[in-house]
This record gives C-alpha cells, sequence and structure tokens, in this order.
C-alpha cells in the first residue's frame, strides 16, 4: 500500500516488509513496535541514500514523503498518516488549541503564533504577513487543524508542512509559486528545460448530478449592523438560472454584510454547482511526489479529452500547447517503487529498512481542481478589518 | 504473380512487402504475411533491407498514426485505412546474406477502419500570444490547414475556412492550403475531408534518417534507428527540408518546379552576459511526433567558445506541418540565460518586415537567390532589434531573439518561395502570419 499526501489533511501511507522467501527477522521488527515506538516518522527518499552518511536533517531535506507511523499490522505492515496529522488527524484529535472561550483581533502572523503552542514539533517555516486583522471568538475544544484552516481562510492563505518538519502559512502563489513547472498530458513525459512532463491517463466528468441553478444561503447571525439575520435566510439566482434553490450554504460570518454575502455565495455556488468537468488523473510517473508538490499549481492538458485552456500558452517536447492550470490537491496511492529508501527514525536514531520493503507498481492518482473560494475577497471589497 | 505486394502505411514501393503468401480478412480484421523484398531481393543492399525491416516494425502501435492507407496490388477492392496491431519480421542468420534468394519473413495483424474514410482533423489554437505586440504593427494571424489536395469535400465545421484554398506543389503531391480569415485569438475547430488511400501522404510531413549505405530512408514510427549518426535525418513536406550539419548549422532548402534548391545556412549564437557562443557539433537527436500533419524532432547543440565548452544542456526542437513553408523551432537552455541569435551564412542584405515600439520581429533577405526564392526568419518578439545586414551586402541578414537573456525562444525560417514574384499566401508578409497562428492537429476517422 502506497503514499498519499492531502494538501492540509492528514493523508495515510503504509509500507509492508518483506523477506523475500524468509520471514522478516525479528531483529529488524523489534526495533519499532508500534506500541513504544508509534509516532516516530517513515521517512522516503526516492532514491536510496546510506542514513549513516547523511544527517537527519539532510535525510529529511532529501525527502519525498514523511509520514507518522501510528499502526503496525501483522508484525510487518506498517502505516500511518502525513505529519500534516499532528496538527490534527482525520478524526480532529490532536492538540486542542484552548480549553476556554477567547476573543482576540489580529493579523495573521500573530494569530499563527497564537495558534502555534509549544506541544507541534514543527519549526516556524515561512508565515506571510497579508493586510487586515480578524477578529474571532474561539469556543473551547478546537483542533489545531481546524484552528488554523479557519485563520487561513479568512486572510485568504494556506498552509502546509514540509518534509522538514517546518511549518509555512503564506497565500498559496508565496508557498508554491503562481506558475506550474510540470504538465500531465496523455502524449509525453520526461524533464524538459521548460517543464517536467507528466505522463497521465487523463479522464475528465461532466455530471450534472450536482448541477443547481439557485442557491440558499443562510448566515450565522452575530452582532453589529452587517450580520445576516439567521430567522431571515434568503434564495438567489446563479449565472443564468431561474432562482430555484436545491442547494444550501452555510456561512458563519458575522461581519459581511448581506451584498458580500450574496456576491460570495454567488460566486462560491457558481463554481460548486456549475457544469464544469471534474478530472481525473492516473499516471505511471516514478515519483509522483518529486514532479508536483502537493499544493503547487499543474499543467494540465490532453486535446483528446477537450482539457485545454487558450489563456496559458508553453512550450513543451516541441509542441505549442495550451493548458489548464489546476492546483493540486493530493497525491494519492503513490507506490514505493523499487529504487526508493525507506527509513524509519525514532527520537535518536534512523534505521534503513531499505533492504526489507516489499516494493510496488502502479499507477499515481493527482487530484486537481481549485480550493473553494473563501470570504476574504468579499471582506476585502468592503473594507472590513482595514 | 507480380502483383502479390502490399504497401502499409509509409511503405509505399511495391518491391518493398511481397510474396503475400495468406491473407485471411474478418468483418473486422486482416491478417496477412509475406516476403520483404522476396522478388527483387538481389537488387536492394542488405541496408536497405534493414530500413523495411525497421519501417515495418514502427508501423504498429504507433501514436503518431492511429491509421495508415493498406493496398493490395493482386486485389484492389481491399484497399482502405487501417490500424496496425502488430508486426514481425524473422530475420535469421542468413536473411540478409547477399545469396538468400527471398527476403525476411514477414507478418502483420491489422484492423479495418474502412475505405476512404471520412477523416476528421482537430484543430485546436490559432494565435501564438506572444506575436501580440507584433499584431499591433499590422501584422495579423492567419490560422491554415492543409490536406491532400487530392482531399474531397473539405469542410472545416463552421464554413468559416475561405472556400477552395490555395494549392501548393510539393515533392510528394500538392496540398491545399486553406486560411482562417479572421485572426485574434485561439479556437478548436473540426475539419472533415476524405482523402484515397494513395494520396494520404501527399506533401506529409516526414521524417527520412540515413542507413550505412548512405540513402534517405523514411522513418515509420518515432524509434530511430540504432548507430545513427546525430547529423544522419532530415524533416520534410516536400515544400521545404530541413536538416543541420555535423557543426550545429541548421541547413534549409526550398522545393521549387520539380527540385530541391540549394541549402542556405542558419548559424545560431548563445550569449552569456560573458562569451559569445556557438553551435559546433550535435549531440543527440530524438523524434517527438512523426505524423503526417506535423513532424518534431529534438537535437541538442553542442557550444563552444574558443575552445570552451558551454556546460549546460541547449535543446533545439523543429517542427514541420503539412503544407508549411516555415520551419518552427524552439531553442531552449537548461542553464544560465542565454541570449539566442541567428544569423545566414551568407552575406545578403534585407527588409524588416514587422517591427512595433523599436521591436522588430520579422526580416526577409531584399533579393532573389539563385533559386529564385528570398529568404524569410521570424522569431516572437521581445528583441530590442534584430539587423537586418548592411546595405552593402556585406553583412548577413540576422535575428536577435531576445531582449533580455531567457532559456527559451521561438523562431521559425523559411523561403518565400518565387521571391520578388510570391503572391497570396506564399508571399513572406502572409508566411508569418501563418508562423503567428499555429494550430496543433490530430487526426482520426469518423464512424469507423
Amino acid at each position: 500500500m502506497p503514499l498519499t499526501q492531502v494538501m492540509q489533511g492528514p493523508g495515510h501511507w503504509s509500507i509492508e516488509l518483506d523477506g523475500d522467501r524468509l520471514p522478516v527477522p525479528r531483529a529488524l521488527t523489534d526495533l519499532f513496535p508500534v506500541a513504544s515506538e508509534g509516532f516516530g516518522h517513515i521517512v522516503v527518499t526516492s532514491a536510496q541514500i546510506d542514513p549513516a552518511d547523511v544527517t537527519v536533517d539532510t535525510l529529511l531535506d532529501l525527502a519525498t514523503y514523511v509520514g507518522r507511523y501510528i499502526g503496525q499490522r501483522d508484525r510487518t505492515t506498517l502505516y500511518g498518516d502525513h505529519i500534516n496529522a499532528w496538527l490534527g488527524d482525520s478524526e480532529g484529535k490532536g492538540v486542542i488549541v484552548n480549553t476556554t472561550e477567547f476573543t482576540l483581533d489580529q493579523g495573521f502572523t500573530a494569530w499563527i503564533n497564537t495558534l502555534q503552542p509549544d506541544e507541534i514539533p514543527f519549526y516556524q517555516g515561512n508565515i506571510g504577513t497579508p493586510g487586515f486583522t480578524f477578529e474571532y471568538t474561539w469556543k473551547p475544544g478546537v483542533s489545531q487543524r481546524e484552528a488554523i484552516d479557519t485563520i487561513c481562510r479568512w486572510f485568504g492563505c494556506e498552509w502546509r508542512v514540509r518534509n522538514t518538519f517546518d511549518f509555512d502559512a503564506d497565500i498559496w502563489t508565496n508557498l508554491y509559486g503562481a506558475t506550474p513547472t510540470a504538465i500531465a498530458t496523455p502524449w509525453w513525459d520526461g524533464r524538459d528545460a521548460e517543464l517536467t512532463g507528466i505522463r497521465s491517463v487523463i479522464e475528465p466528468e461532466t455530471t450534472l448530478e450536482r448541477y443547481a441553478e439557485g442557491i440558499f444561503g443562510v448566515g450565522s447571525g452575530g452582532t453589529g449592523s452587517n450580520q445576516t439575520d439567521p430567522a431571515d435566510p434568503f434564495d438567489l439566482p446563479l449565472a443564468g438560472g431561474a432562482g430555484v434553490t436545491p442547494g444550501i450554504y452555510m456561512t458563519g460570518s458575522s461581519q459581511v454584510a448581506d451584498a458580500d454575502l450574496v456576491t460570495f455565495l454567488q460566486a462560491e455556488g457558481a463554481e460548486r454547482w456549475a457544469r464544469n468537468p471534474t478530472l481525473k488523473i492516473r499516471t505511471d510517473d516514478f515519483c509522483a511526489l518529486d514532479s508536483v508538490a502537493v499544493g503547487a499549481p499543474l499543467y494540465v492538458f490532453d486535446p483528446d479529452a477537450d482539457v485545454y485552456d487558450f489563456d496559458s500558452e508553453v512550450h513543451y517536447g516541441g509542441h505549442i500547447v495550451w493548458p489548464k492550470i489546476l492546483r493540486v490537491q493530493a497525491i494519492v496511492d503513490m507506490p514505493v517503487r523499487q529504487g526508493m529508501g525507506v527509513y524509519f527514525r525514532t527520537a535518536d536514531e534512523v534505521f534503513d529498512l531499505t533492504d526489507y520493503v516489499k516494493w510496488e507498481t502502479g499507477s499515481t492518482r493527482i487530484e486537481v481542481g481549485e480550493r473553494l473560494r473563501t470570504l476574504r475577497p468579499a471582506l476585502k471589497r468592503k473594507g472590513y478589518d482595514a | 504473380m507480380a502483383d502479390d505486394w502490399v504497401l502499409l502505411g509509409r511503405i509505399t514501393d511495391p518491391r518493398a512487402l511481397t510474396h503475400v503468401r495468406t491473407l485471411r480478412v474478418t468483418d473486422t480484421t486482416i491478417t496477412l504475411d509475406g516476403r520483404i523484398a522476396g522478388r527483387t531481393r538481389d537488387t536492394l543492399t542488405p541496408e536497405h533491407l534493414a530500413a523495411l525491416r525497421d519501417q515495418l516494425l514502427g508501423l504498429a502501435n504507433n501514436p503518431d498514426e492511429p491509421f495508415q492507407p493498406m493496398v493490395f496490388g493482386k486485389d484492389p477492392t481491399l484497399t482502405q485505412m487501417v490500424r496496425v496491431r502488430r508486426s514481425s519480421v524473422d530475420v535469421g542468420p542468413g536473411d540478409l546474406d547477399p545469396e538468400a534468394t527471398t527476403g525476411p519473413a514477414f507478418e502483420v495483424e491489422l484492423d479495418r477502419v474502412g475505405n476512404t474514410p471520412s477523416i476528421e482533423s482537430t484543430l485546436l489554437g490559432g494565435f501564438r500570444n506572444v506575436l501580440a505586440a507584433a499584431f499591433s504593427s499590422g501584422a495579423n494571424s492567419t490560422p491554415w490547414h492543409a490536406r491532400p489536395a487530392a482531399a474531397l469535400d473539405y469542410y472545416d465545421g463552421q464554413n468559416a475556412f475561405s472556400s477552395g484554398g490555395w494549392t501548393r506543389t510539393s515533392e510528394t503531391g500538392d496540398v491545399k492550403v486553406s486560411t482562417f480569415t479572421a485572426g485574434s485569438g485561439n479556437s478548436r475547430r473540426l475539419a472533415r475531408w476524405t482523402v484515397a488511400e494513395d494520396h494520404w501522404y501527399d506533401g506529409a510531413a516526414t521524417i527520412e534518417q540515413t542507413y550505412p549505405d548512405g540513402n534517405y530512408y523514411r522513418m515509420v514510427g518515432r524509434r530511430p534507428r540504432l548507430g545513427r549518426d546525430t547529423t544522419g535525418w532530415r524533416i520534410t513536406n516536400g515544400l521545404l527540408r530541413v536538416y543541420v550539419d555535423t557543426t550545429g548549422k541548421l541547413k534549409l532548402q526550398a522545393y521549387r518546379n520539380g527540385a530541391w534548391g540549394t541549402a542556405k545556412e542558419l548559424l545560431f549564437g548563445m550569449y552569456d552576459g560573458v562569451t559569445p557562443y556557438a553551435p559546433n557539433r550535435v549531440n543527440t537527436w530524438a523524434v517527438r511526433r512523426n505524423s503526417p500533419e506535423q513532424v518534431i524532432v529534438r537535437i541538442t547543440l553542442g557550444l563552444e567558445s574558443g575552445s570552451v565548452n558551454y556546460p549546460h544542456r541547449v535543446t533545439l526542437d523543429l517542427s514541420l506541418r503539412r503544407g508549411d513553408r516555415m520551419v518552427c523551432a524552439r531553442m531552449t537552455t537548461a542553464g544560465i540565460n542565454l541570449l539566442g541569435s541567428a544569423e545566414l551564412t551568407t552575406a545578403e542584405t534585407g527588409t524588416v518586415l514587422n517591427s512595433s515600439a523599436g521591436k522588430e520581429f520579422t526580416v526577409r533577405t531584399n533579393s532573389n537567390d539563385a533559386d529564385g526564392n528570398r529568404f524569410v526568419l521570424a522569431h516572437t518578439g521581445n528583441t530590442t532589434s534584430s539587423y537586418t545586414g548592411d546595405a552593402s551586402g556585406s553583412a548577413p541578414i540576422n535575428i536577435s531573439m531576445l531582449a533580455a537573456r531567457g532559456k527559451a525562444w521561438s523562431f521559425a525560417a523559411g523561403f518565400e518561395v518565387g521571391g520578388t514574384g510570391a503572391a497570396s499566401i506564399d508571399t513572406a508578409a502572409a508566411m508569418i502570419n501563418q508562423w503567428a497562428a499555429p494550430f496543433g492537429e490530430r487526426t482520426t476517422v469518423v464512424g469507423w
């Protein structure tokens, strides 16, 4: 079972150990029983490195994937989630931000400092400085991931944890760069001077299952003159629609004027319930996580499947092409292939597992799409918190 | 039994695939076997046999040619487009010996696609964004599409191409070029047409590679023969022939009045801000596409200054479409930024055709050459100046491709065939507008 990394999500991984025709020596597995060594880290590199030759920091710097070790099955199957999960796992477990209700009104950097208590094993990396301050009241018992998600959403930012355990939070173009460096296409693969090709099977699917012509908005109420009365829900026609309201969207804002909420909901609804295709991308790339980062923008081009966009003109492999630009939301089920390196890192040691890994084959799924819109543009236009 | 030959794809020589022994036809497939050059074994060199073997093997599962024409000499009623599923050749130890009386055995499995089927060309693009600045100075983009002149019932799906089109005479048959008149944006078009199997390769984009006997043979598929030398190839569409010499100079020949003209030489220069480099060798070549509608080859160039080699990888992609009078080129470097330039190796005066705000985009020589043609160079702007040779003719025309050093730049080169007498879509100005409007073309068959 393979590696999965999800943008701002916990992800998962599993690795099977194999002694070829003989059982895996206990001398190996005794080094990391999950009961005592759980919450250690698995490190995967795209080529084998002797961990004795490098410092742990260098190994992490070279890593393709770093996961948290939380499970063991049949002694030889190890599994866990991505280090993002330190901020809160798939069940929301993790460090809790607060035990009592508190309210703060502060800027982005201050919020990140508030929400990043000492328990978290991350270094503070690049924290952006978007303008404005944000006032928010926290109820007790919010997980750190949830809290950081909320703050990032309001400031139009995103966060990521690098393999080196550095925590970054900034607008996405600062994290990943606005211009893609890779192109997913069925035609070619390999690294050009201009772009890295990721040979892919691209399956667009357009469905009207989620199509809606209208949207139904509900404000959360709150104080201030700009509240939307929760007792006064409203329905809105989407572009071209007749105003019927099969879709429901709720937002928790106390600071957004009706007009802004309307603007936002229409934009949000138009995007979520439109007739745009969703794309499934599968690739046989050796190490997709090395070719494109989760969160980064990616060119996607397959004119036979009508996947193109005339807004961007790029060159790849001697062709002039017009790819779509999409964000990589997740890289799912990337096989741990023969040739890669796998290590287990405890608090004070690194073990090389490479010789005992049961190698995998198969394809990797790249999930693409746009992040959902945030309330940020609406707020900005209105000048709140300025 | 002299008509027991079969023509398959780009193998259009009836001496090539002969002695068809069994030909089994089902409602969806054709399976046949025979001998390569069975009848004329003694007149073909072993290299020619090897070329035929490679061509035959390249037919199968060819992503660039999903369907190919087949003609069976004995039974013309079987003539049709096919998809080649599998091909194999038995090359036993004795089969290439000069004493062998029959050539190697071969076998192919084909899917029947249909006789003279309806062909759909998906055309994507039609506007080179980066040239927008040049268009404001009077240039325009002219999207165009070429098909064999023998094609029937050409229809662009929107009735928006010029009717009829213009004929260009190529070495391998006439092609007809239709232009789309309005040019200010990209679009997707579906052109529909039909052509007889024996005209499918009229004016087709083609790659030719040499074998050790020194002759050029058409290449099928994307796998060049082993042991090739990096300059033993050329690309052609019957109108323009492009190749490189061992010193990395690009050579171009125009086809006119039934013959190929004298080659013009284009010399590249690269400036890294410190030292001007020039190519002095070709390191590798590879095929990126080999379809009748377009071929693309990639070469990597070695650069030198004095006797110092430029340490980074420099690639040159050359793309040629069916019916095009210009070769489109993209040069990239993986190393530090370079300032690219290109110049003719012969001194000729030239004229700037498009310029805007001090930027000059295209240049054409002033006088007809010995073949009656004028040379045209174009690039994608960003430049502050391109030099056109001095009035005395002592300097060659050249273009400097970027205002600032960069990692990639595009340019095109070709001939205004007929020179001062060129007209209509064949004038230099029209050719540049066509270059400014590239279409990516993919073909398939409708309703098979």
